[in-house]
């Protein structure tokens, strides 16, 4: 039961909040101020329709190059035949119609952080209170040699969903049977921690079926991944992991990293000398947050965004926030589920700072849900909240990840895996 | 101060700490969270009445305490104190 002193502390402050809201109401056209956001992935959508849901008297502009949007989450279903591309396309129409969020398909040339300026390539100027980065990523092409941009069409990465999934999965269904997939993962931190075993377990799904005496080999420069045991476990009953017919091999190659690449032969030379011969090669390579990001100033010698995480704004610049893959929001993982829980607690602060409110401690959940067959998935959880030294950290004895094994929960996992994708999508552009 | 008066008083305030949901900000932030997956006003749950705030602060309890099966909830409402869940609970019953 509340105490006497608490209810009054909450009268006077229902007092000044009716206060506000006759205010507001006498000047319902008056913009409050204008919020940019670059970038439309999980994070900039999310973040632009909490703003708007929040508080509508903000002027809320979101800068994307695309006309729609192609979710990743899914972008690996392709593989196994569940899902195409046309399914995993989203417009920005809702964002607008509903919300009354401007968005304009153009790309940002810079970014003037003294002026709170904003210039397309257009040469269009912007003007904000306050920038929110949501770029995502670009890729470190400085680590091996023999492959770069200009050869992912012979060696997509596809870690970008739409034209990179399609040219993949075109190329495993002209292999023949009894050919060699090399997905080579990427190091941490990277886009969607279990996305390489996922694919591994959706490109077996599909060879299983119709180009048996493949085989999936997953070149590793970690020594461990993202539900492993879980992926693993899914793997020896689905695919004979670990017999001389598995159709998925990992070798983790810490050691002796992936030095150069041959678009042409498709042929892989490790530090060591060690090499592996691919007729389909999947190159993930190593991430780092994008252009835009780079070239503002954003970024630390990480080559990522660092953030205060109780209002994601940067540390390097004022009045900007990161946020989604871009930023470093660990041990929040980079996927599209944070992108959204991080525009969320994004948009609640600069509400909160607009309307020079307290900000409020906040709460990050992450899920990934991972399919290893069409009807058996497994998933990652957490709750993430603020320490004593405003840092995020898990919530101790929360999370984890599937508990059981057995057929039916993974059935249910996988459903809800299927579920999760229509739901995320739906909050965060519809 | 009459004994009385002050009584008016008190279940005014309660009343108004009641009916004002930007009173309760924090709920309101944890709800937003809920609709990641539930959808706005859990919509996505397709509940043929909506639950009130005893039915889904219990209903939260229960994942938390492993006293409901679930594949997914126990896992996140264990990030949560029971406080936060009563609260967000009440938050979301308000919003029908």
């Amino acid at each position: 039961m509340p105490s006497r002193r608490h209810f009054i502390k909450f009268a006077a402050s229902s007092v000044s909040l009716l206060a506000a809201g006759c205010q507001n109401m006498q000047s319902k056209s008056s913009v409050k101020a204008h919020v940019v956001i670059i970038g439309g992935g999980f994070a900039g959508a999310s973040a632009a329709k909490t703003i708007k849901k929040l508080d509508p008297l903000i002027q809320v502009t979101l800068i994307e190059a695309n006309k729609q949007y192609l979710t990743c989450p899914g972008s690996n279903w392709v593989f196994a035949g569940l899902t195409d591309i046309q399914s995993l396309t989203v417009s920005y129409q809702n964002l607008q119609r509903l919300y009354g969020i401007k968005v304009v398909h153009e790309r940002v040339a810079s970014i003037e952080a003294e002026k709170h300026s904003i210039t397309l390539t257009n040469q269009q100027k912007i003007s904000y209170d306050r920038l929110i980065v949501s770029p995502g990523i670009d890729f470190r092409w400085d680590t091996i040699e023999g492959h770069d941009e200009s050869s992912t069409d012979s060696v997509p990465h596809a870690w970008k969903a739409g034209v990179q999934t399609t040219l993949l999965n075109g190329q495993l269904h002209n292999m023949h049977d009894g050919g060699t997939v090399v997905i080579c993962a990427p190091p941490n931190p990277y886009r969607c921690p279990p996305g390489p075993y996922e694919r591994a377990s959706m490109m077996a799904y599909y060879l299983k079926q119709h180009k048996p005496n493949s085989k999936i080999i997953i070149l590793d420069p970690k020594t461990q991944f993202s539900k492993q045991h879980l992926f693993i476990q899914g793997w020896r009953k689905y695919y004979d992991f670990g017999k001389p017919n598995s159709l998925i091999e990992w070798h983790s190659i810490a050691d002796n990293p992936v030095l150069r690449i041959d678009p042409k032969s498709k042929l892989i030379e490790t530090d060591f000398g060690d090499r592996f011969k691919a007729d389909v090669l999947n190159y993930i390579p190593a991430q780092k947050a994008a252009h835009i990001a780079q070239t503002s100033g954003l970024c630390d010698d990480s080559g990522w965004c660092p953030v205060n995480h109780q209002s994601s704004e940067s540390t390097l610049l004022p009045d900007i926030h990161v946020i989604g893959d871009a930023s470093i929001h660990a041990p929040i993982p980079k996927s599209a589920f944070a992108a959204n829980a991080e525009a969320k607690v994004c948009a609640f602060a600069i509400v909160s700072l607009i309307n020079q409110i307290d900000p409020m401690q906040p709460t990050w959940i992450n899920t990934c849900y991972s399919l290893i067959t069409a009807e058996q998935g497994i998933s990652i959880a957490m709750v993430y909240k603020l320490n004593q030294l405003g840092k995020i950290a898990k919530v101790k004895g929360a999370g984890g990840v599937t508990a059981d094994t057995d057929e039916i929960t993974l059935a249910l996992e996988a459903t809800n895996a299927k579920k999760w994708l229509k739901s995320i999508v739906a909050d965060s552009f519809m | 101060m009459n004994k009385t008066v002050f009584q008016i008083i008190l279940i005014t305030l309660f009343a108004l700490y009641n009916s004002v949901s930007t009173a309760d900000v924090p709920a309101k932030m944890i709800a937003y969270s809920c609709y990641s997956c539930h959808g706005e006003k859990l919509i996505n749950l397709k509940l043929s009445q909506p639950l009130s705030a005893l039915e889904l602060t219990q209903s939260l309890l229960a994942f938390k305490n492993r006293i409901k099966s679930a594949s997914i909830m126990d896992r996140i409402t264990n990030g949560f104190t029971d406080a936060e869940l009563k609260a967000v609970a009440n938050y979301l019953s308000q919003l029908n």
